[in-house]
């Protein structure tokens, strides 16, 4: 399939008569010289900086679930912060709290205290005070057990 | 708060606790849950005790005295009582 070849302005020359038309094609390469010593390019240095530590989240919400029997209907809105250098990740509604050397490990902590916590108030749910009653209502509106769908 | 003083709260409340993943301490008063706690079974840090004393709803001079020896069981009870818990 032949293409038109459109010449550009630069190769484009102005026939006798006014028009344009293109040079003939050539296989040669074609060099061009440039003359680059009067501006000569200033010596750039580059400095690399250490990058700055990612800052640590203080709120988080948190909806992983650790108990095959749970599931996780809402996000856990969670606290994180740092004390003696244990990271603590805590649940301020339920005040229930995990700890870890890391901060995964704090969530790690905190999702699976959760999941006993939510199945310990469930077995003993006609044991409980009215203040362990209301923390098991509003543990309810994060987590669930996965039959009572 | 260390563990010897967690396991001092544990002797003076008679918490029962249960030994899973982590130590599970729940304070029971005439057969009903009144408050809970946990303490985890790492060693080497200290326990967060702002976040204990506020699961066992008492206040950190209570929680001193409670450790301390200071305050006995039947005050935790008042506590409790004070505060329309049982």
């Amino acid at each position: 399939m032949a293409t038109a070849t459109i010449p550009s302005i630069s190769e484009a020359t102005l026939s006798p008569g006014g028009g344009l038309f293109a040079p003939p094609q050539s296989k040669k390469p074609v060099y061009t010289v440039r003359d680059v010593s009067a501006a000569r390019p200033q010596a750039v240095r580059l400095a690399y900086r250490e990058a700055s530590p990612a800052k640590q989240p203080k709120h988080v919400l948190f909806a992983a679930s650790y108990n095959p029997r749970l599931r996780i209907i809402r996000a856990i809105p969670v606290e994180l912060s740092r004390r003696q250098g244990q990271f603590q990740a805590r649940f301020k509604a339920a005040d229930e709290f995990g700890v870890g050397p890391s901060m995964s490990m704090a969530l790690e902590d905190l999702g699976k205290t959760l999941a006993d916590l939510f199945i310990g108030l469930s077995e003993k749910r006609d044991r409980l005070g009215h203040d362990l009653l209301g923390l098991h209502a509003r543990l309810s509106h994060y987590i669930a057990f996965r039959d009572e769908r | 708060m260390k563990v010897h003083e967690f396991e001092r709260l544990v002797t003076k409340l008679q918490l029962k606790v249960r030994d899973s993943r982590d130590r599970i301490a729940w304070f029971e008063y005439d057969g009903r849950v009144i408050t809970r706690t946990k303490r985890s079974h790492g060693k080497g840090f200290d326990l967060p005790a702002h976040l204990i004393r506020k699961q066992l709803k008492v206040s950190g001079k209570e929680m001193a005295g409670l450790i301390q020896c200071s305050l006995t069981f039947d005050d935790y009870v008042n506590i409790l009582r004070a505060k329309k818990l049982l």
